[in-house]
């Protein structure tokens, strides 16, 4: 096991858009740790540099408090588990998980006790004289990470390795790593661009978007006290509601919902949760209409628009309003986030 | 829809007619008594099939060396030429080194330069080195080719490249990713040149005839020429020996038709 260290790492592919800009990130030694944002926010590109398969073209990557900047992949002691599981497609289960310690010349007799080890955790024992042709999605998946954990590297990097399973599947896996983890307890590092994966498995979250670190921080964290507004947006399913300052500020249409007496002056926008929200008859309360109602059962998610701006509020499941029906919203001062012209949170 | 697939099949049996033709009347030559062949009209089959003329024609000449000498001759050049192929279609794809883009355009010109052209120079070559006549000289100008080498750097473009990450993740060596993870992801590519490797060394004639001036190193098809001034006008004697030439690439194709097939799609040329 190990910490991993990032610091002031930038990368830039083909002369042209920085991956990567000045990211430092410190990961503790046995954290999970996800990296989350959308696509093309440079989070596989960290990935790839701390797995050895692209260079920086400057910062300094430490595991513990070795430099392994320059270090090629297979001294570096990590594991990787990729997207599209990256098995190797003509050897079986056994030969792909034994692939790992025959290159690292471990001696036969001490492979067969490590890849049983592994076979049993992942429950891969009826599978080891399969093809990967020959097993379903998550299968594949639970085979590429036993070959990850096999040789029992120092950190785990994970590139998506959910993405290509259907709903079900993927909530199996996501308890079953998150269980992985826990027995394990080796340090490991978690791309992804879905919020609800990050939320439920890590320990520590960093967002990044176009190559910046927009925060890091523990799930709770990053959900009730968000660093950006991009951050508030993202991190929620569905995001924070953010009002820009025109729509309330000077008699705006929203500015019943934000009393003056609770506005921020330098604020270039107000966030609030859909949960931090309430129905309330029309008449008090901010007036606006109904546009849309999602039920999921036990709670509902009811979209609102006023003013040219929409409105989530998660509401209980018993009397929902209808569509383009008038009602009124209602919220606390303690609920509302506040982000000034750069984005950032207001202290 | 049936009318289109019945023209389809039509048209399909038609274009295979006029290719076998010429198949057909070579076999038929073949069994033909000598002087049959200047008949008016020809017949198409003979009434009296002359099996002798193959015992004839396979005797007048070693041809048991010759055959020997073609399986050698294209047995060295198909392991020559997966050999370079596999090794540079992979650098090409996927190696960076400093005039990779330029050496692969020089490369791919090559397939501009016909092979005639190139006949003398590649004897000027083993003439000095004293290779005329021999195994060496024979083959050592064929162990590269040009469209092998393109057909496995296409090949290997289809291969993921999160494969071979995953393998230097996994400790192996630049070496290693090559031999255990792309060459056999290569296995159908290497097959495919393999067979076209054997079939254009099989059918060669005009590099063996001129590299192997002695019957010692002389293959089958440089063998039928020679019966050619032998048995000035006996036709049905050079066909026997043609037809049994034929055979070990009739059985070649049958076998490995498909990965003849997979090559024009992988390249479409050919």
């Amino acid at each position: 096991m190990a910490s991993v260290s990032l610091e002031r790492l930038s990368k830039i592919y083909d002369q042209r858009v920085p991956a990567l800009s000045e990211l430092s990130l410190d990961i503790p030694d046995g954290a999970f740790t996800v990296l989350l944002g959308p696509s093309g926010c440079g989070k596989s590109t960290v990935l790839r540099l701390v797995a050895g398969l692209d260079l920086p073209d400057s910062g300094r990557i430490r595991l513990d408090l070795r430099d392994v900047t320059r270090l090629p992949p297979g001294d570096r002691d990590v594991a990787m588990v990729f997207q599209h599981y990256a098995l190797y497609p003509h050897l079986t289960v056994r030969e792909n998980l034994e692939f790992p310690l025959r290159m690292r010349r471990v001696p036969p007799i001490q492979r067969r006790p490590r890849l049983l080890q592994v076979a049993e955790l992942l429950q891969l024992g009826g599978l080891l004289d399969r093809l990967p042709s020959q097993l379903s999605g998550g299968q594949r998946q639970r085979v590429a990470l036993g070959r990850a954990l096999v040789r029992e590297p120092r950190a785990f990097l994970l590139d998506e390795p959910l993405s290509n399973l259907d709903a079900t599947l993927r909530a199996e896996l996501r308890s079953e790593l998150s269980r992985l983890h826990q027995r394990v307890g080796t340090t490991m590092l978690y791309v992804t661009h879905d919020q609800i994966e990050a939320m439920t498995m890590a320990d520590r979250i960093a967002v990044l978007r176009a190559g910046w670190l927009e925060q890091e921080g523990t799930p709770a964290e990053l959900y009730d006290a968000p660093a950006t507004s991009f951050v508030a947006g993202f991190i929620g399913a569905p995001g924070m509601n953010l009002l820009p300052a025109q729509t309330w500020r000077e008699g705006g249409v929203w500015g019943d919902l934000i009393p003056a007496a609770w506005r921020r002056d330098r604020a270039d926008q107000a966030g609030v949760r859909p949960e931090a929200l309430r129905l309330v008859p029309a008449g008090q309360g901010a007036a606006a209409e109904v546009t849309l109602v999602e039920r999921f059962g036990a709670d509902a998610l009811v979209h609102l628009s006023a003013g040219g701006e929409q409105l989530v509020v998660r509401a209980a499941a018993g009397a929902l309003p209808s569509r383009g029906q008038p009602i009124g919203v209602a919220t606390e001062w303690a609920a509302l986030h506040w982000f000034g012209p750069d984005g950032r949170r207001l202290p | 829809m049936r009318l289109k697939r019945l023209l389809g099949w039509l048209l399909a049996a038609l274009v295979s007619a006029l290719m076998l033709a010429p198949f057909l009347v070579m076999l038929s030559t073949s069994l033909m008594e000598e002087f049959a062949v200047f008949r008016e009209p020809v017949p198409l089959w003979p009434a009296h099939p002359q099996w002798q003329n193959y015992r004839e024609a396979l005797t007048a000449l070693p041809f048991g060396r010759f055959f020997l000498n073609a399986l050698v001759f294209s047995g060295l050049v198909v392991v020559g030429q997966v050999v370079t192929a596999a090794t540079a279609g992979y650098a090409f794809a996927r190696l960076r080194f400093p005039g990779r883009r330029p050496l692969f355009a020089v490369t791919l010109g090559l397939l501009m330069v016909p092979a005639v052209v190139l006949l003398i120079p590649r004897f000027l070559l083993i003439h000095a080195l004293g290779w005329v006549d021999s195994v060496p000289g024979l083959v050592s100008t064929e162990l590269v080719s040009v469209w092998g080498i393109f057909l496995v750097r296409q090949a290997c473009q289809a291969v993921p490249r999160e494969l071979e990450d995953a393998a230097r993740l996994d400790g192996a060596g630049e070496w290693a990713v090559f031999a255990e993870v792309a060459l056999p992801a290569l296995r159908p590519a290497l097959a495919t040149l393999a067979l076209f490797g054997f079939i254009d060394s099989w059918k060669n004639y005009l590099w063996p005839l001129i590299a192997t001036p002695s019957l010692d190193h002389r293959t089958v098809e440089v063998g039928v020429g020679t019966l050619h001034g032998l048995y000035g006008s006996s036709w049905p004697h050079q066909m026997a020996a043609a037809v049994t030439a034929l055979v070990p690439l009739l059985l070649v194709f049958l076998v490995l038709q498909r990965y003849f097939i997979r090559g024009i799609q992988w390249t479409g040329y050919r």
